[in-house]
């Protein structure tokens, strides 16, 4: 009975527990993370009677919650999948809807930009159109800036977000953390409390949404979370949770890092890749930093496509049009922590100087003065004294406080075409709308041609064959020349268009037919000599680049001044002029930055001049008379006496005979130069056949140089050792001039103890002219002559051309030529643009060029009728049949304020293929917009599938762990029979118990 | 399957507001009478209007440039007309002055009348349009085009720019016609040697001519009036017919712009009809699933347990 008693009240036990689990479940209906829970029951151990067991009821074993590891998994990774999505598709879709809008969008505003410059094109004269486009350029600029602006505000808010999310992630890591601590109070997963592990799981789940997350457990259901996979960074372990904190860059929206332990160690932690925080990362690397760049990349070709038409066009007045748009750049300016609590201000006032190098400014009480460190470079400097406003690289740094000292700000300008942008031309005259140049037929024209101008856009041709004399560096020195071969086919060098004091020296061997011939495209000859009608055929294929059209003309050949092509400076033969130089003054302070300018005579010095014997009975000529023509005056003959040898001091002479003419002295000197570790000490020495010494070998260049001086009467050479140890031999007083002869007395060896050749030394010459020293040819002189001497040959072009020229070396065999230039000129050929010139028919199939200011004839062209005339990038199209005799100008058109020209190709950019894809401008904001769209578009329909996962996630979690009140009804119900049954065991028991006390 | 109670609540909300929403996007849409609301609902059809809003603007423009085109040429047009009028005239008196009949006080006479005219015609030359600009000046528009130069002669003084301007995607109309075209010169053989004459030094010769009373001067100023008569015509011509080609460009513009209009209407106008009876079967479904909810949820066992 005892028995019955017992299991009947364990029963009732039981079941008020189930009952009671079954109303937990009920109350917990509605609760977040709850799990329903079972209890679970067990038959009590069967007590022995004899042989048989009897069972003694059943008992609680444990309250479990409904679980399973897996739904749960598969819950938390779709979860995660799902929330990657949403920010994709919210701030995509503001992108788009900010910047696709008809309104706020940059499509209208380009439309209307285009509309106003097509108006203008209409009446470019009126000033109320003038200004409507300046107005509507405006509000093209400003609705970049607008556009940009709200990019940056998605880019704040995202970026807001993400700190957000880190945050959130954080405080749940922390949470768990204290989770785990509890969860290690027991040893088994089973033994832990299920409302612990909901709380834990529940964690987990949020966890989850904010990024995608890898979980080990121990037995005991302490967790291990690490961001996104098995090899991620551990965030939480069982014993703490790890800090995340987040950086940006400002220069790259498209760059987010996490670090782990902001406050910490720093490390750099793993990527995330989905989860909220993950799709707020993807959305600034895929879509909005992408999308500002290609704005930015817009706003910039369109900014410098405008400028560049806008500022080769001329404006109400007739000057240059400049810039219509600037950019501004977006400076990132990051106080260091200590700085009081004020900030400076930074603008770019000076565009050409401003170059983008983030710098440092650091204030030094010390010099009362701000430092400046280029971060790139690292390199310092002081700006100007004073705690005022400074500049520096093209900027100025406004600073309107007294700072502390060591205050230190890092300003990186940041380019951001789109926010920069804007319109800098406010007045509405100075809108360019007309052509730089016009055409005009002459009024006395017999036919009534009628022709018309426009900007070629055809690149400008060169020349074919002949190397740049950029490829021969610039080193004009002897040595540094290069062999070429001598050719009439094809030029040897192109001078380029631009280049200045461009100079090529030639080395040519005695008595060669060497010489430069130097060429225009049209077939001007600018410079060499006079050549007959075959050569010039050959010279001026069109395979080399020449037009074929073109006629040779010579009548500019090697002329100076008002006679000169386009009266350019240029020179064939030799050239030395009269130099400006400073000189610094020295005060006390040592070199002062004070200077005066002092002019310095021309002068040259030529190398040894040409040895030459004249075995013949009668005199020669070394250069023949007319041959040389010295600043102007044309020289005799240098001959040379029978049996007479060549030297310096003949041809100083000679030289100096013309002296009054010229203006020119020259000095004869011969200097023997021989280094210090030259001389062979194993060697004796005879000067002009007298032997040095007294026969004994010598040890120094000072014994030496004694033993020459000491011979000098009868040699006529003296001799002394520089302070650096190079030994000079010369010629005494009195000999100036006087060639040389060095040799060894035993009469085999090729040297002597100078370590140089047994022969005949030329002297050289030192020439001093006035302005300058200028060696032309006569009609019969050649380089060769120049080479006698000991001057090399050169051409000289001064100023810088508008056009290329070739250069020919013509005559036998090979010259070593070398070249000297200053860097290309882009301004001159520039402004080469803008010469007017005239085209004149000299019949009505052949016309002249002539430009207008030098009146030189550049070009004499065939014509065919119906041809375009094309000259310095101008193309004339001609309607009608010129008549011999008709001219037509090309001038400036300053006072065609009514001309469109230059508006109307501003107009035409807006169906020009700018963008490097092949798209319009408006094509290529559509498209940037469409792009955003698309994957916005994308992420929804991502999002849509990833919510039927999740759905059915949840749904077979639900399934397990769900509360449903019908289910706990009928459990209710069942417990509660079962409770009534129990407690009728009690009774039965208590009968049973009644029945034994009353048996009597 | 086991559906646990909130999930039952859960998803019915959820659909219910997903229901609701739609209802209430449509009910925008036919408030607003567009198809596209928000860029963002549909980016494709959204590029598809902005790029046909640009052709449309496109089109306007040129509307536009005609109409100020068309002032221009008027003006071009009548002072032309005039211009002729006041050459026929002439050349009327050119032909009374060169028969013999006329004595020497009748060709003064007619001196007198040319040389009103001459002044006339210089007025017509130097005439502007409606914004002062001077219409035969090339594009030196605020040049007077004819005046006299140093040396007292009555000389052209513009330049010979043609100011095309856009009145369509492929179509250029000149602006203008330069001065020195439209008052054309003549040539005349002096000595055998040809030479340039310009208009007004024409007449100036012809009226110099009558009041000298210089017959042989007379017989060739007639035949060089009427070339001037005859090149005035071809000018008029010209004018002409760049104010057809205005008229006729103006009509397909027109058309242009309808078709773009209708296919602008196309991609962001709403179809009513198809729009009510969507929104009527949303709000039906709306409907089916408030009252269905209001039934499932009214289902417990609860209700049966006594």
């Amino acid at each position: 009975m005892a028995d019955i008693l017992s299991i009947g009240a364990g029963a009732t036990q039981l079941y008020r527990q189930a009952l009671s689990t079954v109303g937990n479940n009920i109350a917990n209906l509605n609760t977040e993370g709850y799990s329903r829970q079972v209890s679970e029951t067990s038959e009590n151990a069967p007590s022995q009677q004899g042989t048989v067991f009897v069972g003694s009821g059943a008992r609680l074993d444990n309250i479990e919650r409904a679980y399973d590891e897996f739904a749960e998994a598969s819950l938390r990774d779709s979860g995660s999948k799902l929330a990657t999505q949403q920010p994709l598709i919210d701030y995509a879709n503001r992108v788009v809807d900010i910047m696709g809008s008809e309104a706020s969008g940059l499509s209208s505003a380009l439309d209307k930009f285009f509309a106003a410059a097509s108006a203008l094109s209409a009446d470019p004269a009126s000033i109320n159109l003038r200004s409507s486009f300046l107005r509507e350029a405006d509000g093209m600029a400003s609705r970049f800036r607008e556009l940009s602006g709200q990019l940056g505000a998605v880019e704040i808010e995202t970026r807001a977000n993400i700190e957000t999310q880190v945050d959130k992630l954080n405080s749940l890591s922390d949470k768990l953390a204290f989770v785990n601590k509890q969860l290690s109070k027991k040893l088994t997963l089973e033994s832990q409390p299920p409302r612990l592990l909901d709380q834990r799981d529940q964690l987990l789940r949020e966890m989850s949404a904010v990024t995608k997350i890898h979980i080990t457990e121990a037995s005991s259901g302490q967790i291990h979370v690490r961001l996104g996979s098995s090899a991620g960074s551990l965030i939480v372990d069982p014993k703490r949770s790890y800090d995340l904190g987040v950086n940006f860059d400002n220069s790259d929206p498209g760059r987010v890092d996490l670090i782990l332990e902001p406050y910490g160690d720093r490390r750099v932690a793993s990527t995330v890749s989905s989860g909220a925080l993950g799709g707020l990362i993807n959305f600034r690397t895929q879509t909005l930093s992408p999308a500002m760049d290609s704005f930015d990349y817009l706003a910039q070709t369109i900014v410098a496509e405008v400028n560049q038409i806008h500022s080769s066009g001329l404006d109400g007045r007739g000057n240059r049009g400049g810039d219509l748009f600037a950019t501004d750049p977006i400076f990132d300016i990051a106080a260091a922590t200590g700085n009081s609590d004020r900030s400076i201000a930074v603008e770019v006032v000076d565009p050409k100087a401003f170059d983008y190098a983030p710098f440092r400014v650091t204030w030094v009480n010390e010099q009362n003065s701000w430092r400046i460190e280029d971060l790139a470079t690292g390199a310092t400097s002081m700006a100007a004294p004073g705690p005022s406003s400074f500049t520096h690289a093209g900027m100025n740094i406004s600073v309107d406080y007294m700072p502390r000292d060591g205050e230190s700000y890092e300003i990186n300008p940041i380019s951001r075409p789109a926010a920069g942008i804007h319109l800098i031309q406010t007045d509405p005259l100075a809108v360019a709308t007309a052509d730089t140049m016009r055409v005009m037929s002459a009024a006395d024209n017999l036919s009534d041609t009628v022709v018309s101008l426009s900007q070629s856009s055809a690149a400008t041709v060169g020349f074919d064959s002949g190397k740049s004399i950029y490829e021969l560096g610039n080193n004009p020195s002897a040595a540094a020349g290069q062999s070429v071969s001598a050719s009439y086919l094809t030029p040897a060098y192109i001078i380029p268009k631009g280049t200045g004091q461009a100079s090529l020296m030639m080395d040519v061997p005695n008595d060669s037919d060497l010489s430069f011939q130097v060429m225009t495209r049209d077939g001007v000859h600018v410079l060499g000599h006079s050549i007959d009608e075959s050569t010039k055929t050959t010279m001026l294929s069109g395979d080399s680049g020449f037009r074929s059209d073109s006629s040779y003309s010579d009548s500019y050949l090697n002329q100076t001044g008002a006679d000169a092509y386009l009266d350019l400076d240029l020179t064939y033969g030799f050239l030395a002029t009269e130099v400006e130089r400073k000189e610094w003054q020295v005060d006390d302070n040592g070199l002062s930055d004070a200077f005066e300018l002092i002019t310095v005579a021309a002068s040259a010095s030529s190398d040894s001049v040409r040895l030459q014997d004249n075995a013949a009975a009668v005199a020669i000529d070394l250069i023949s008379a007319d041959a040389l023509v010295l600043n102007g005056t044309s020289m005799g003959a240098l001959t040379l006496q029978a049996g007479g040898t060549s030297s310096s001091a003949m041809m100083a002479d000679w030289l100096n005979s013309e002296s009054d003419n010229t203006g020119v002295s020259a000095m004869a000197t011969n200097l023997i130069e021989v280094d210090a570790v030259g001389i062979d000490y194993t060697q004796q020495l005879t000067i002009n056949g007298t032997t040095i010494g007294d026969g004994s070998l010598l040890t120094s260049a000072d014994a030496l140089a004694d033993a020459i001086n000491n011979a000098s009467a009868s040699t006529d050479v003296i001799a002394r050792v520089t302070n650096s140890g190079t030994l000079q031999i010369t010629n005494a007083a009195g000999f100036e001039g006087d060639n040389i002869t060095l040799g060894n007395p035993d009469g085999l060896s090729s040297t002597n103890a100078l370590g140089q050749p047994n022969k005949i030394y030329t002297g050289q010459l030192a020439l001093q002219g006035d302005e300058q020293i200028r060696f032309t040819f006569g009609a019969q002189g050649l380089p060769s002559d120049l080479a006698v001497l000991g001057l090399r040959t050169g051409v000289y072009v001064d100023s810088p051309l508008a056009e290329d020229l070739a250069v020919f070396v013509t005559g036998n065999g090979s010259a070593s030529v070398a070249a000297g230039f200053s860097q290309p000129d882009s301004t001159v050929v520039a402004e080469s643009l803008e010469k007017a010139f005239t085209v004149n028919f000299n019949s009505p199939t052949e016309y002249s060029i002539t430009d207008n200011a030098t009146g030189t004839v550049v070009a004499t062209r065939a014509y065919s009728t119906g041809e375009d005339i094309l000259h310095n990038g101008m193309l004339i199209d001609i309607d009608g049949h010129p008549l011999a005799g008709d001219s037509f100008v090309v001038d400036g058109n300053e006072n065609g304020i009514g001309d469109n020209g230059n508006i109307l190709r501003i107009v035409a950019l807006q169906d020009q293929e700018l963008l490097d894809d092949g798209r319009t401008l408006s094509e290529a904001y559509i498209s940037l917009v469409g792009t955003v769209g698309s994957k916005a578009a994308l992420a929804m329909m991502s999002k849509e599938a990833m919510q039927v996962v999740y759905d059915q996630a949840v749904e077979s979690k639900d399934q397990i762990a769900g509360v449903s009140l019908d289910q706990e009804a009928a459990e209710l119900i069942r417990f509660q029979q079962a409770y009534q049954a129990s407690a009728q065991i009690i009774q039965v028991a208590s009968k049973l118990f009644d029945s034994i006390l009353n048996v009597r | 399957m086991k559906v646990s109670t909130s999930q039952i609540f859960d998803r019915a909300t959820t659909q219910m507001s997903a229901q609701q929403a739609k209802v209430s996007e449509m009910q925008t849409q036919l408030a607003t009478g567009k198809q596209v609301l928000r860029p963002s609902d549909n980016p494709e059809q959204a590029a598809l209007i902005q790029r046909l809003s640009t052709a449309l603007n496109r089109q306007d423009v040129y509307e536009s440039n005609i109409d100020s085109i068309n002032s221009r040429l008027g003006a071009e047009e009548s002072a032309l007309l005039a211009a002729e009028d006041v050459m026929q005239r002439i050349r009327e008196l050119a032909v009374q002055a060169s028969t013999d009949t006329v004595s020497s006080d009748g060709r003064q006479i007619i001196a007198a009348e040319v040389t009103a005219l001459r002044d006339q015609l210089v007025s017509l030359a130097n005439s502007t349009d409606v914004s002062g600009n001077y219409v035969f000046s090339g594009s030196m528009v605020r040049t007077l085009p004819f005046s006299e130069n140093a040396s007292g002669d009555l000389v052209y003084q513009g330049d010979q720019n043609r100011m095309l301007v856009d009145v369509s995607d492929q179509r250029q109309l000149a602006l203008n016609r330069p001065g020195n075209e439209a008052f054309s010169s003549v040539l005349r053989e002096v000595d055998g040697v040809s030479e340039r004459v310009n208009f007004f030094t024409v007449i100036d010769d012809f009226s110099a001519a009558l009041k000298d009373n210089d017959q042989t001067q007379l017989q060739s100023s007639l035949a060089e009036v009427s070339d001037l008569t005859q090149n005035m015509a071809i000018s008029i011509a010209d004018v002409g017919s760049r104010l057809r080609i205005t008229e006729s460009q103006l009509d397909s513009l027109t058309e242009t712009k309808l078709r773009y209009q209708s296919l602008l209407s196309n991609a962001q106008d709403l179809d009513y009809a198809t729009a009510i009876t969507q929104l009527t079967s949303e709000i039906m479904s709306l409907e089916a699933g408030q009252s269905s909810f209001a039934k499932i949820s009214q289902l417990s066992l609860f209700d049966y347990i006594r």
